[in-house]
C-alpha cells in the first residue's frame, strides 16, 4: 500500500517534469542552453551558414541578415526557401527592431559577431549560436545537425548528411591523391589579401578533400587566426603550388601583383595552377550545400591542374 | 583663456536664462518622444501610445518598451554627463578645447575595450563596458595624479593629458593594425559610439552612477566659477584650489568613463555641448552646466534618433552623427562667438 503511494507520488513527479520537455527541446549551443519551442515556424537567422543549415532540411526563415543584399542569398538556397523571407540587415548590425517585428520563435546567432548583444536577441526570442565565422566545415556540420535537432527535422538532417557524404566522397574520388599539393584559398578584395589558413572553414575543407596546406596551424580559432592577412613577401614565402582566389574587386590587389618577380615566382603562379572561384560561395558561404559547391568547383579544378 | 571668464549673471539674464532651460528641456522632450518613433520598423503614433500607457489596442511591446525606451533613456543619460564633464574639464584646465579626451578618458576607455575583446577573445564581451570604464579612469588618474602630486598648473595638467591620450591612442590603432577583426562588430561600432543593442541591463548598471554625479556636478557648480576667476584669486578668497580641481576633475572622470563604457567613444559632445551653452547663457557655470547638459541630452537625443532613421535597417552610429551635424554648427557657433570676444 504505502510503496504504490510512494510509485504513484513519483510517477506524478515525473510526469510533471517531463511535461514542459515535451513542449520544448532543451539546445545546447556555445553560448549556453537554451530552451527552443517544439518546432520552431517563425525562425531569424543572422548568418549565411544558417540559411544553409535550414535549407538542407527544407525549412524557410522569416528573416535572414543578409548584408542588405538581396542576391547574397544565392540560388541554391531560394529554391527552397524561396524568397518569402525579411532582410533583417547587416551579419554585422542586424536590426534588432526588425528582427523583433517579425515575432520570430527562433533566432539562430554567430558565436562572435554576436555575443555582444546575445542577452538583446533573448529578450526577442529564445536565441541559440553556433561559431559559423571562424568554425571550420566539421564545425559547420556539428553547428546544422544542432540546428536541425532545433527546428525538429532530425530525421530530415540525418537522410541529408548521408546524402552529403555520398556526395561528397564522390568528390574526393573524382580529385583522387592530392596529398603531394599544397592547395591554399585566398580572398583579394582589392586592398589586401586574406589566407583562410588550415583552421578555416575552407582550410579544414581543402584538408578534408586531401590537399597540404604550406602555412603554420595556429593554435586558436580566433578570427586573425582563421582568416590571416598576409602581404605578398608572405605569401612567397608560404609558396602554395595551387592558388584558390576568391576576388571581391576587379582588378585585384594580386593583379596588380603581376610582372613583380616575387609573385610571378610563387609556385601556384609560375605554373600556372591559380584559379578564380565565387569569392561569395566561398568564403561567406558554409554548410552542407555550400560544401557541395565547392566539392565540385575542386573536382574542375583538379581536372585543369597542370602537372 | 577669457572665454570662460564672465561677470556675474544680472537678474535679467538669470531670467533669460530660466526661460532658456525651460525651451530647451522642452525641446529634449520633443526629440526624446520624436526618437520612440522613428526606427526601421514603422510604428504609427497611436500604437506607440498604446504601448508607452498600456491602453487597448495594437501595441508594439518589444521595439517601443524594450528596444527605443532604453536606448532614450541612456542617450539622455549619456548626453547630459558627456556635456557636463566636458563642461567641469574645460573650467578646470581653463581651457576651452578641453574635453574628457583631453585628460585621456576617451583613449583610455577604448584601448581596454579592444585589448579586453581582441587580446582576450575567451571573456565574454558583456565585460567590455566595465573594462572601458576602468581603462578611462585608469588614463584620467594617472593624469590628476602626476598633477596633483607635482601641484601643475592646469596648462601643464591639459598637456600631460594630450600626451597620456597620445599613449592609449597609439595602442588603439596598433592594436586595430595588427588584427584583421573587422568582423567582430561589436568593438568597432562601440568606438564609433552607438546604441545599437543597448538594453534596459545597460540602463540598470548606468543609471544611478549617471544621476548622482550629475547632480554633484551640478552641486559643485559654483566653485567652477571660483576657480575660473583665476587660481591666483581663487586661492585668495581661500579656496584651496588643487584639492578643488582634483575632486572636480574626478567627478568628470566618473561622468565620462560611465558614458563611455555604456554608449561607446562619442568624443565630440563633450566638447561642443558646453561652448554651445556658453554661447546661449554665458560664462556662469551655476546656469550654464544645467544648460549644457540639456544640449548633451538634444544631441545625443537627436543623433541617435536620426541614425536609426537615415538608412533603416541599417543604423548609422549616433557618435558619427552628432560630430557630422554638430561640427558645422559648432563651428558657426565659433566664428560668431570669437568676433564678440575680440571687441
Amino acid at each position: 500500500m504505502f510503496n504504490r503511494t510512494i510509485l504513484a507520488t513519483l510517477a506524478g513527479v515525473i510526469m510533471l517534469a517531463v511535461a514542459p520537455l515535451a513542449q520544448a527541446v532543451e539546445i545546447k549551443h556555445d553560448l549556453g542552453t537554451t530552451e527552443v519551442p517544439d518546432e520552431p515556424k517563425r525562425i531569424v537567422v543572422l548568418e549565411y551558414s544558417f540559411v544553409d543549415s535550414l535549407a538542407a532540411v527544407g525549412v524557410a526563415p522569416v528573416g535572414i541578415a543578409d548584408d542588405d543584399t538581396r542576391e547574397s542569398i544565392v540560388p541554391a538556397y531560394t529554391a527552397v526557401i524561396g524568397d518569402d523571407w525579411k532582410s533583417v540587415g547587416t551579419r554585422k548590425s542586424p536590426s534588432l527592431e526588425v528582427i523583433a517585428s517579425l515575432q520570430p520563435d527562433l533566432i539562430i546567432a554567430d558565436t562572435s559577431r554576436h555575443e555582444a548583444i546575445y542577452g538583446a536577441l533573448s529578450e526577442i526570442a529564445p536565441t541559440i549560436a553556433f561559431d559559423s565565422l571562424t568554425g571550420t566545415y566539421q564545425v559547420a556540420l556539428e553547428a546544422a545537425k544542432t540546428i536541425a535537432h532545433a527546428v525538429g527535422k532530425d530525421a530530415e538532417m540525418e537522410a541529408r548528411l548521408a546524402e552529403h557524404t555520398t556526395k561528397m566522397e564522390g568528390f574526393k574520388a573524382a580529385i583522387g591523391d592530392v596529398s603531394a599539393w599544397s592547395a591554399q584559398f585566398i580572398v583579394d578584395n582589392g586592398e589586401g589579401i586574406f589566407l583562410h589558413s588550415p583552421v578555416s572553414y575552407n582550410g579544414s575543407l581543402l584538408s578534408w578533400f586531401g590537399f597540404k596546406n604550406n602555412m603554420t596551424t595556429p593554435d586558436g580559432h580566433t578570427y586573425e587566426e582563421a582568416i590571416v592577412k598576409t602581404s605578398l613577401e608572405q605569401l612567397s614565402e608560404i609558396n602554395p603550388q595551387v592558388i584558390i582566389r576568391g576576388k571581391y574587386a576587379d582588378p585585384g590587389l594580386t593583379d596588380s601583383w603581376v610582372g613583380q618577380p616575387l609573385y610571378d615566382n610563387v609556385e601556384a603562379v609560375k605554373t600556372g595552377n591559380l584559379f578564380d572561384v565565387n569569392a561569395h560561395e566561398w568564403s561567406r558561404l558554409r554548410g552542407v550545400i555550400a560544401s557541395e559547391v565547392s566539392g565540385a568547383n575542386l573536382v574542375e579544378i583538379v581536372k585543369n591542374l597542370k602537372k | 583663456m577669457s572665454a570662460v571668464v564672465h561677470a556675474p549673471a544680472r537678474p535679467r539674464s538669470r531670467l533669460r536664462g530660466l526661460v532658456l532651460i525651460a525651451v530647451l528641456a522642452v525641446l529634449v522632450i520633443a526629440a526624446a518622444l520624436w526618437s520612440l518613433s522613428v526606427g526601421a520598423v514603422p510604428i504609427p503614433t497611436q500604437t506607440i501610445i498604446n504601448t508607452l500607457f498600456n491602453l487597448d489596442g495594437e501595441q508594439q511591446t518589444y521595439i517601443i518598451m524594450k528596444s527605443r525606451l532604453p536606448r532614450m533613456v541612456l542617450a539622455l543619460l549619456a548626453g547630459a554627463a558627456l556635456a557636463l564633464s566636458g563642461a567641469i574639464i574645460q573650467a578646470v584646465i581653463r581651457n576651452p578645447l578641453a574635453s574628457p579626451n583631453i585628460i585621456g578618458i576617451n583613449s583610455g576607455a577604448a584601448l581596454f575595450a579592444l585589448v579586453l575583446v581582441l587580446v582576450f577573445p575567451d571573456i565574454p564581451q558583456v565585460w567590455m563596458p566595465l573594462a572601458a570604464c576602468i581603462g578611462g579612469l585608469v588614463a584620467a588618474a594617472f593624469v590628476m595624479v602626476v598633477a596633483h602630486y607635482r601641484n601643475l598648473s592646469a596648462i601643464h595638467l591639459a598637456l600631460i593629458g594630450v600626451a597620456v591620450g597620445f599613449v592609449f591612442e597609439a595602442g588603439v590603432d596598433y592594436l586595430l593594425i595588427v588584427s584583421n577583426d573587422s568582423e567582430s562588430s561589436a568593438p568597432m561600432i562601440w568606438l564609433t559610439g552607438s546604441l545599437w543593442g543597448r538594453t534596459w541591463a545597460h540602463v540598470a548598471v548606468s543609471w544611478l552612477p549617471l544621476v548622482v554625479l550629475s547632480a554633484v556636478a551640478l552641486l559643485l557648480s559654483y566653485r567652477l566659477d571660483l576657480i575660473a576667476l583665476g587660481e591666483a584669486t581663487a586661492t585668495g578668497i581661500g579656496l584651496n584650489v588643487p584639492r578643488q580641481r582634483l575632486l572636480l576633475l574626478l567627478v568628470a572622470t566618473l561622468l565620462a568613463s560611465v558614458s563611455v563604457a555604456v554608449v561607446g567613444v562619442m568624443g565630440f559632445i563633450g566638447l561642443m555641448a558646453p561652448h554651445i551653452a556658453r554661447r546661449l547663457v554665458g560664462g556662469s557655470h551655476r546656469l550654464m552646466l544645467p544648460v549644457a547638459a540639456l544640449v548633451g541630452m538634444l544631441l545625443v537625443v537627436l543623433a541617435d534618433g536620426i541614425g536609426r532613421a537615415i538608412a533603416p535597417p541599417i543604423e548609422v552610429s549616433a557618435g558619427i552623427l552628432a560630430a557630422l551635424i554638430g561640427a558645422p554648427f559648432f563651428i558657426y557657433i565659433m566664428l560668431t562667438t570669437t568676433s564678440e570676444q575680440d571687441s
